[in-house]
C-alpha cells in the first residue's frame, strides 16, 4: 500500500513535466504537436548515453532538456520554415527521431545498470521520500517557469497566437516566432523528463515514449475537472494534481489485476469519457441528430 | 501629391490568373487620403472592399501596385511589421481582440506594438492607471475590470476595447473593417461615435468599410463606392452631405448592372 503511494506520487510528479509541455502545445498554442512521443525518448536516449560515457546523472538531466530542445526546434522548423501542416510536422518529426533514437542508442535500448544515476537514491536501500522530494521540486520549478513565461509580453504573445493567429498578425506578432519558441519549450520539457525517466526506469528504451501524448491528455483534463480555472497558473497546478492522480488511477487499476497492456485503452477510455463530460449536454440533448441527414 | 499620406498606387490583384475561375478583385485602383482623413467605403459583395483592406494590412500580396503611407512604402513588409502603424478592427468581435485573455492583457499587447515584447512583465504595474484612464471616458464601467477575460464581455464592449486597442498607439493608418456591423442598431451607433471621437481626438488618417449606407454618410469626411476593384463614385463635402440613402443605393445598384452588362457584352 505504501509502495503504492510512492510509486503512484514519484510516476505522476515525472510525467507532470510531459503534462505541462502537452498543456503548452495543445492548449496555449492550439498547436497538437504529436512529436513528443519521440522527444521524451531523444531526452532519455541522449541522457542514457551521456551516463554511460561517464556523466554524472544531474548533467545528464540537462543533456535530455538540451536534446528535447533540439527535437523540439525539429518540429517547428518543419512547420514555420517548411510550412508543413501542424500535426503533420509531429508525425514526420516523430517518424525522424524515432530513427535518431535507434541511432544514438545504438539499439532499441540501453541499460543503466550499475551506473551512477541521479537517482541514486533509487539503488537499494530505496528512499523514497528523497526522490519524491527531487522529482517535486523540478515539477514545481517547471510549473513556475510555465507560468513566468505566459505572463511575460512575449507569453502573451504566445498565448494570442494559440488563439488566433490572423488576429495575432494584426497585433504585430509573427505567429512563427511564438510557435516556434513554444513547441521548443514544450519539447524540452519532453527531454527532460525522458532524461529523469530513464534514469528512474535503469534504461531507455525506443518505444518508452508511446502514449505520452494521449497520457499528457488524460492527466490534463482529469486536472482540469478537478480544479477548473481560466487562470494559468491554476491550470499548471491542475495539471500537477491530475498527473498524480492518473498515476493512482493506473496503480491501483494494475494492483487489481490488469495487465500492463491494457493500460492504453484505459488511458484512451479516461480522454474519452472526459471530453465527453465536458460537454455532455450534446450527447443528451443532440444525440438524437448526429446522423440525421436532414 | 504631396501632401498627400497614404497613396494607394494602381492596385492590382487577380486570383487565379489564366484559368476559368480568375478574378479580378482590384483593378488598377488608385485612391489618395490626405492626413487625418476619414474616408468611408460602400460597395456590394465582390466590390474588393476586403481585398482593398487585405492588401494594406498585409495579408494579401498584390499582383502589382505600391502603397505609399506617410512617404515610405509598405506593400512589400509583412503583416505584422505593418502592425506598429496600421490598425485595424475586425467585424468579428471575437477576432479584433484575444477572447482567451483578460482585458489588461488585451491592452497590454496592443501596447506591445510599440513598445515591443520581451521576457518582462506581460502587464506592467505602471500600465495600469493609464488603462484605466483609457476606458474610464468609455463610459461603461470596463476600467473596473480590468482582469475580466475578454470572453466575457458583450460584443459592443469588445469592440469598444478593439477600437482602443487599435487607437492607443496613435496609428498612421486605422482600418475599419465593418466593425458595427455585428452589433445591434443602438450600441453600433454607440461605437461609430466613439470611433469618430477617437479619429477626430488623434487625427488618425482612416478608412472604413460599412454596409449601412447611412453611416456612411453620416461619418467621414469622404465616400468612396467600390465595384470590381474600382473607384466607381465618390463625394466629399457638400456634396457628401447632400447624398440621400435612396441616391447612393441608386448608384450602387447602377453601377452593378453596368459590370453585368459588361460580363454579358464579353
Amino acid at each position: 500500500m505504501v509502495d503504492l503511494v510512492f510509486i503512484s506520487l514519484e510516476l505522476g510528479l515525472l510525467t507532470g513535466l510531459i503534462v505541462l509541455g502537452v498543456f503548452l502545445t495543445f492548449r496555449v498554442l492550439n498547436y497538437p504537436d504529436l512529436s513528443v512521443d519521440g522527444s521524451f525518448v531523444t531526452g532519455a536516449a541522449a541522457a542514457a548515453l551521456a551516463i554511460q560515457s561517464g556523466v554524472p546523472g544531474e548533467t545528464a538531466l540537462l543533456v535530455g532538456l538540451v536534446a528535447g530542445l533540439c527535437a523540439g526546434v525539429l518540429t517547428a522548423f518543419l512547420h514555420t520554415v517548411l510550412g508543413i501542416e501542424k500535426i503533420l510536422s509531429g508525425i514526420l518529426a516523430l517518424g525522424i527521431l524515432y530513427t535518431i533514437n535507434l541511432r544514438l542508442m545504438d539499439g532499441p535500448n540501453l541499460s543503466l545498470l550499475n551506473q551512477e544515476t541521479v537517482m541514486g537514491v533509487m539503488q537499494a536501500p530505496f528512499n523514497h521520500v528523497a526522490l519524491i522530494a527531487v522529482l517535486f521540486a523540478i515539477v514545481v520549478f517547471a510549473k513556475f517557469f510555465i507560468d513566468w513565461f505566459l505572463s511575460t509580453g512575449f507569453g502573451l504573445q504566445v498565448r494570442a497566437t494559440g488563439d488566433n493567429e490572423a488576429t495575432a498578425r494584426s497585433f504585430g506578432i509573427n505567429p512563427n516566432v511564438t510557435k516556434f519558441a513554444g513547441v521548443v519549450i514544450s519539447n524540452g520539457l519532453m527531454g527532460l523528463a525522458g532524461a529523469l525517466f530513464a534514469q528512474y526506469m535503469g534504461f531507455a528504451d525506443v518505444n518508452m515514449g508511446i502514449g505520452n501524448i494521449i497520457l499528457g491528455l488524460a492527466a490534463l483534463m482529469l486536472g482540469e475537472a478537478i480544479l477548473s480555472s481560466r487562470k494559468i497558473a491554476t491550470v499548471t497546478l491542475a495539471i500537477i494534481v491530475g498527473s498524480v492522480l492518473y498515476q493512482f488511477i493506473v496503480n491501483i487499476a494494475l494492483r487489481l489485476g490488469l495487465a500492463g497492456t491494457d493500460l492504453k485503452l484505459i488511458t484512451a477510455l479516461i480522454v474519452i469519457f472526459a471530453i465527453m463530460a465536458k460537454d455532455g449536454e450534446r450527447y443528451i440533448t443532440y444525440g438524437k441528430r448526429i446522423f440525421n441527414t436532414r | 501629391m504631396e501632401n498627400e499620406y497614404l497613396i494607394l498606387d494602381n492596385l492590382y490583384k487577380i486570383y487565379n490568373p489564366a484559368t476559368a475561375g480568375e478574378v479580378t478583385a482590384l483593378d488598377h485602383m488608385s485612391l489618395s487620403l490626405k492626413r487625418g482623413e476619414f474616408v468611408t467605403i460602400v460597395g456590394s459583395n465582390a466590390a474588393g472592399k476586403s481585398s482593398l483592406f487585405n492588401a494594406i494590412a498585409g495579408s494579401l500580396e498584390l499582383t502589382s501596385g505600391k502603397i505609399i503611407l506617410d512617404g515610405a512604402r509598405i506593400d512589400h513588409l509583412d503583416e505584422h511589421v505593418r502592425a506598429a502603424y496600421v490598425s485595424r478592427v475586425r467585424q468579428n468581435p471575437n477576432e479584433s481582440t484575444v477572447p482567451s485573455m483578460t482585458l489588461a492583457e488585451n491592452l497590454a499587447m496592443a501596447k506591445a506594438r510599440v513598445v515591443g515584447a520581451g521576457l518582462g512583465k506581460g502587464v506592467r504595474k505602471e500600465w495600469r492607471p493609464e488603462f484605466e484612464a483609457l476606458l474610464k471616458p468609455l463610459g461603461i464601467g470596463l476600467e473596473k475590470r480590468l482582469e475580466t477575460e475578454m470572453s466575457l464581455f458583450s460584443g459592443g464592449q469588445k469592440q469598444s476595447v478593439a477600437l482602443l486597442m487599435a487607437t492607443m498607439i496613435k496609428p498612421k493608418l486605422l482600418l475599419l473593417d465593418e466593425h458595427t456591423a455585428a452589433l445591434d442598431p443602438r450600441v453600433s451607433e454607440q461605437i461609430l461615435r466613439m470611433t469618430d471621437n477617437e479619429v477626430r481626438k488623434h487625427n488618425i488618417t482612416t478608412l472604413m468599410i460599412t454596409h449601412n449606407i447611412h453611416h456612411a454618410i453620416k461619418y467621414g469626411d469622404r465616400l468612396i463606392m467600390l465595384e470590381r476593384g474600382r473607384v466607381v463614385f465618390e463625394a466629399s463635402g457638400e456634396g457628401k452631405k447632400k447624398l440621400t440613402i435612396a441616391g447612393v443605393v441608386e448608384k450602387l445598384e447602377a453601377k452593378v448592372a453596368d459590370f453585368e452588362e459588361e460580363m454579358i457584352a464579353r
